[in-house]
Parts: C-alpha cells; sequence; structure tokens
C-alpha cells in the first residue's frame, strides 16, 4: 500500500516537472517556434510561389541536349568570366521552367535555350530566408532556427511526460465552454496525433543548422581543419579527371544516363571545373520511390560514364543523410503530399500558438504580453499577404514592408489593450489584403489570369480570406473567469 | 515495388481502421480493448506495408505515417463534443497554481538558458566521442553524430530543465562535456586515438 502511494507521489512529481520544463522551453522557443512553423508551412509551396511571382517566365517540359547547350554558350555571352560551375536547371512537373546559371547569376530560358528574364522571387526569397535563419546572419540564424527543432524534441518529450493521459484522451475533443479547456484540447490532440510528423521536422530541421559547430570541431580534431574531407567521407568526393580540352557532349551524358539508369529523372546538369583539364558533368536525378535528393551521375567531357555518388545505392548514412530535405519539406511524392504537409505544418503552428495561449490564461492577469502575443499571431500573417502586395505588384523590396507591417500590428495591439477586438482587426485586414493581392494580381499579369496556376493561387488566397473573414471571433483568455480543467 | 496503385486503397482501409480501432480500444481496461489496441497497431503496420509494396518503403513509411496523422486528426475531429459554456470547471482566481512549478519563471528561464547553450556545446562533443566507437564507416559516423547530437541536445535540456536540483543536473552536464572534450584534445595531439 505504502510503496503504491510512494509510486504515485514519484509520478505526479515527475508529470509536475515535465510540465514545468515543458512550460519553460515552450514559452523560450515559442515565439520563434511559431515564425518558423508558420513560414515553413508555406515554404512548402515556395516552388509555387516563385512561378506565381514571375507568372510571363515560359514554362515547358521538353528539352534536349541543344538547349542546354545553348543555354550555356548563351550564358558564357552574357557573363563576364566563364563561371567555374556552370548549371542547367531543368524543367520538371513542380517547376516547369528551365533556368542557366553559375557563380551567382542566373536566368531564365526560353524553350530554344535563349536566354530571357533573370529570377525575380524576391518575396519567396524573404519567406525562404526568414524561415531557414529569421534573416539574422547566416550561420547564426541557421544555428537558431536549428536549436529551434532540438528543443521541439525537448518539448515533445516533455509533452509526452508530462500528461500521462495524452494517450488515453487521444481521441477526446471538447469545443466550446471554456476557452483554455478548448486551446488544452487542441494543443494535446494535435500534438499527440502529430507525433510522428513532428519527430520528422524536428530532427531534419535541427540537422541543417547544427551540423554546422558539430563539423567545425569533427574537422578540427580529425581532419586538419579541413571540412571538404570530413565531407568527402560523408557524400563522397569528386571523381579525379584530367583529359585534354575539348567541347562537352551532353547529348553523350543524356545516352550514357538512359543507359545507366533509365528510370532517373533528371533535374539539373552541371558542368564543373568548367573550360579547364579537370572538367567533367554531373546530372542530378531523382528516383522514382526514393527520398534521396538526388543522385548524382558523372561524366566525362565526352559524355562517357565515370560513375555515381552512391546516393541512393552507397552507404546507408549517404543515402538517409542526402534524403533529410525532401523529408523536411515535403518535397516528394506529388501535390497532394505538399497539400498533407501544409495541413500538418498548420497544426503545428496552431500547437505553438495554442500553447502560449494556455499558459497566457493559466497565469491570471492579462497585461502587454497578451496585447504583444496577438499582434504577433496576426501581425505576422497580415505582414506576409502585405509584404507579397508590396513585391510582386508594387516591385518594393518586401522585408522592410514586412517588418513595419509587423511592428504596425505590434503597436495596434498595445494601444488597442483589447486582444479580442484587435485579433478580429487584423484577421480582418488580413483577409482584405489578400483579396485585394488578388485583385491587383489578375489585373498587372492579366495574360496569365487563366492560367491553372493564377486560377489556384488567387483560390487559395480567397478561401483563406474568407476563413479570416468568417471565424468565429472569441476572446483568446478571459480574465474574469479563468478555469482550470479538471482533466488535465 | 508491386505496379499498378490498387495496394493504395487497401493501404489506406487498414490506416483508417487503425484510428478507429485505436478510438475504441483506448477507451476501456477489458481484454476486449486490450486486443483492439494490439489489431490497430498491427492495421498500422499492414498499411505501410501495402504502401511500401506499391511506391517502396521510404515512401510508403513516410507516407503511411503522416497519412495516418492526419486521419487520426480527423477521427478526433468527428468525435469532437461541443461543451455548453455553463458546463461545471474548477475554478480559480489570479493566485491559482502555477503552470511553472514552484519556482519562479525569472529562475526557470535562467535555467533553460544556462542549460541550453551548456548542453549544446557538451552533447556535441558528446555526441563526436560516442560516434566515434560505432563499427561503422567513418562517413556513417559523422552522420549519426548529427543525428545524435540534437536528440541528445533536446533531451538534456529537458532534463536539466524538469530537475529539482538544477546544480547538480549542469555539474553532470558539464562533467560530460569535459571528458568529451580531453578525449577530442589527445585525441588531436595524438596522444589518443578515438
Amino acid at each position: 500500500m505504502n510503496s503504491k502511494i510512494t509510486q504515485r507521489s514519484k509520478d505526479q512529481g515527475l508529470v509536475k516537472q515535465s510540465l514545468s520544463a515543458h512550460s519553460v522551453i515552450g514559452l523560450t522557443v515559442g515565439a520563434l517556434m511559431y515564425l518558423i512553423c508558420l513560414t515553413g508551412t508555406l515554404a512548402v509551396f515556395m516552388k509555387t510561389f516563385e512561378r506565381w511571382e514571375q507568372p510571363e517566365v515560359a514554362e515547358f517540359l521538353h528539352y534536349d541536349a541543344v538547349t542546354v547547350k545553348t543555354a550555356w554558350q548563351a550564358f558564357i555571352e552574357n557573363a563576364e568570366e566563364p563561371p567555374h560551375s556552370l548549371y542547367a536547371i531543368l524543367p520538371t512537373d513542380d517547376m516547369p521552367r528551365m533556368q542557366v546559371s553559375g557563380d551567382g547569376k542566373s536566368w531564365y530560358l526560353q524553350a530554344d535555350g535563349s536566354i530571357g528574364d533573370q529570377p525575380r522571387h524576391e518575396w519567396s526569397e524573404m519567406l525562404e530566408e526568414l524561415h531557414i535563419n529569421l534573416h539574422l546572419p547566416t550561420t547564426i540564424g541557421l544555428v537558431i532556427v536549428s536549436a529551434c527543432g532540438a528543443m521541439l524534441l525537448a518539448l515533445i518529450v516533455s509533452g509526452i511526460f508530462s500528461h500521462p493521459r495524452i494517450f488515453k484522451d487521444a481521441f477526446k475533443l471538447r469545443l466550446g465552454g471554456n476557452r483554455h479547456l478548448e486551446q488544452a484540447d487542441i494543443h494535446n490532440r494535435l500534438s499527440v496525433w502529430g507525433l510522428p510528423f513532428h519527430i520528422m521536422i524536428a530532427l531534419t530541421g535541427a540537422f541543417f543548422g547544427l551540423v554546422g559547430p558539430l563539423v567545425f570541431v569533427a574537422a578540427t580534431v580529425f581532419y586538419d581543419g579541413d571540412r571538404g574531407a570530413l565531407f568527402d567521407d560523408v557524400y563522397g568526393g569528386d571523381p579525379v579527371v584530367d583529359a585534354p580540352l575539348q567541347n562537352l557532349n551532353v547529348q553523350g551524358a543524356f545516352d550514357s544516363l538512359a543507359e545507366v539508369a533509365p528510370e532517373a529523372s533528371a533535374f539539373y546538369i552541371v558542368a564543373q571545373n568548367f573550360g579547364q583539364r579537370d572538367q567533367f558533368m554531373e546530372i542530378a536525378a531523382t528516383l522514382p520511390g526514393r527520398l534521396s535528393y538526388s543522385e548524382m551521375y558523372r561524366f566525362a567531357a565526352d559524355g562517357s560514364y565515370l560513375g555515381n555518388q552512391g546516393l541512393t545505392n552507397g552507404d546507408a548514412a549517404r543515402q538517409w543523410v542526402y534524403s533529410v530535405y525532401r523529408i523536411h519539406f515535403g518535397w516528394f511524392g506529388g501535390q497532394w503530399v505538399k497539400v498533407v504537409y501544409l495541413l500538418l505544418g498548420f497544426a503545428m503552428t496552431v500547437i505553438s500558438v495554442s500553447g502560449i495561449n494556455i499558459w497566457l490564461a493559466r497565469r491570471g492577469t492579462k497585461d502587454w504580453i497578451n496585447d504583444s502575443w496577438c499582434g504577433l499571431v496576426w501581425g505576422v500573417p497580415l505582414s506576409l499577404s502585405v509584404s507579397a502586395f508590396s513585391s510582386v505588384i508594387l516591385n518594393v523590396v518586401p522585408l522592410p514592408i514586412l517588418l513595419i507591417t509587423l511592428l504596425c500590428s505590434q503597436m495596434y495591439c498595445l494601444f488597442a489593450k483589447d486582444e479580442k477586438q484587435a485579433a478580429i482587426f487584423l484577421k480582418k485586414t488580413t483577409a482584405f489584403s489578400l483579396c485585394i493581392l488578388s485583385l491587383a494580381y489578375v489585373i498587372v499579369y492579366a495574360e496569365q489570369r487563366a492560367t491553372p496556376l493564377t486560377l489556384g493561387m488567387v483560390g487559395a488566397f480567397i478561401t483563406t480570406a474568407l476563413i479570416l473573414w468568417v471565424q468565429p471571433n472569441r476572446q483568446v483568455t478571459n480574465n474574469r473567469d479563468l478555469e482550470i480543467p479538471v482533466e488535465n | 515495388m508491386v505496379e499498378g496503385k490498387f495496394l493504395l486503397l487497401p493501404a489506406l482501409t487498414l490506416l483508417s481502421a487503425s484510428a478507429v480501432l485505436l478510438r475504441k480500444g483506448w477507451r476501456g481496461k477489458q481484454w476486449q480493448h486490450r486486443v483492439m489496441v494490439v489489431a490497430a497497431w498491427l492495421c498500422l503496420v499492414a498499411g505501410a506495408a501495402c504502401w511500401s509494396a506499391v511506391e517502396g518503403a521510404e515512401f510508403g513509411i513516410t507516407l503511411s505515417l503522416v497519412v495516418w496523422s492526419l486521419l487520426g486528426c480527423l477521427v478526433v475531429a468527428l468525435g469532437a463534443k461541443w461543451r455548453p459554456a455553463n458546463e461545471r470547471t474548477k475554478t480559480r482566481g489570479a493566485n491559482g497554481p502555477s503552470a511553472l512549478g514552484d519556482t519562479g519563471l525569472g529562475q526557470k528561464t535562467l535555467t533553460f538558458f544556462v542549460a541550453g547553450p551548456l548542453a549544446m556545446v557538451c552533447t556535441a562533443l558528446v555526441s563526436i566521442v560516442l560516434v566515434r566507437l560505432l563499427p561503422t564507416s567513418v562517413g556513417g559516423q559523422w552522420v549519426v553524430a548529427a543525428f545524435l547530437f540534437p536528440t541528445l541536445w533536446g533531451i538534456t535540456a529537458f532534463w536539466v530543465c524538469a530537475s529539482l536540483r538544477f546544480r547538480r543536473e549542469a555539474l553532470i552536464v558539464t562533467s560530460g562535456g569535459l571528458v568529451s572534450g580531453v578525449c577530442l584534445l589527445l585525441s588531436f595531439f595524438s596522444y589518443v586515438s578515438i
């Protein structure tokens, strides 16, 4: 009897301490987590946003070796000096556009390989940077974002330990009534059902940035500071080629690829060490059913096959590490997988927000933190929408617009001192701005208004606007009637 | 891989059945409920196997898990109950129990900031040393380290934040980091080989 009581007391202690840790970690990274989850959810459709931002670019799926050669020749004529690595990004179902690039310069291509417009997707890039490094200096930002991935793992572990009935209650969802109970139910249900997805995203997200410090230490100790040597051990090294200079036989490379890997779908070809004796070609290709970002097939200048990098058939660890990118961003299996990632990513965003909402409701006071949190949660979608308008329609750099709009949202919420009304106002303003963005887009890009891409994007924006407009607006926290759950 | 997508339908059916069976099984403790829970997990495995047969294990397992998550959310949403506003709940005022335990938010946050960066450095060093003991290729060791490091850091951060004896945990983490750091230093100067 006594041992049972002692055990129960120990369990309760563990639950209490785990809840405490969950709260501390969640509160410390909550705002960043929200920003990273929301931008990451949108980043799943990055390629679609890029196409939407520049709809006049030629779209096609057919290309051949002549197209690539023409593009490379045109690049050399346009660039001041030949690049070290010269890329031709090939059209795919996801991105039916062709691009030539090297040494930081890039152009879209016409179907015949001639050069077209330069890529102009400032808003998509801003969104991507916001997700990857929060627009901080790259290395620092990347480490901070990835640290949030590690903290997400901590939150997952502490969340499980702090809710002993989390699996037993996995199907209980009680909406309405007390706001705090509702938020707790939504938070717990989405957390437990999204668990496999959350672990996948946390681990892969943490990998991107935290691998940097790890490589620095490991390379210093074991490779005399040569990080390239460490990467060669992980990803495999480049082939050693030394041959007289000759024109690159792109057709030969494509023919060789068709022989060695007929099921491979190429998505870019690159001439490495271009114009030098050790030049060679690489074709990056996806393989059906494989999560690996690509397999790299190497070819000599004359088009003969040199071998592959072993990213799909080499060391298991190498295959796994090269699969991280597609798993994290949901870039595999077609559009429906992106929709699934969108839904689960949105669920993660809701979990971040509801976690902080629960804490706000529990703490028993209502002050500027409530208003500021409201300003962040509803200010970010508005800022993204306004910055998209400024960038795509007015051609204005989007980041300052995003920051100014976010600042205005914060100021408004802090001055209004009524989070309910402020949330309603910001939601309706976001809905209005999305409608204006859609309307302006079909006016400015009148020739592309009937394309599936434009129709899809306008449809998505209008649907989002409608949801924001009609969504029931209940008070996030009710200070006068704070209640704690009986079961949670 | 099996040609054709006809196996996707049974895969989806099995995944749905898994979510529904879990809903029923987790409601009670009788043997029937336990059988349902076991059957639910078997359905999940069978669903993933079907999907893997169509699109390969990598796509099959990944997609099965994410789709199963969504199906679970759907089952939850379908079973959602509307709670009237006057339902009895225990009410507390502004002086109710804090979600942050007995210690103040300031101290806990300080704990997190001390344990966060400290744990980061220490677990990075521990990860590097640990993976060197693995009987796999050098490249494989670094890949394991890249995933072990954030996992260890996350768990350590939780452990330190959850602890009542924060100083003891900090000491243990620091010791682990120091021992690993010394091992790496000795290896760097070629005194030992790890």
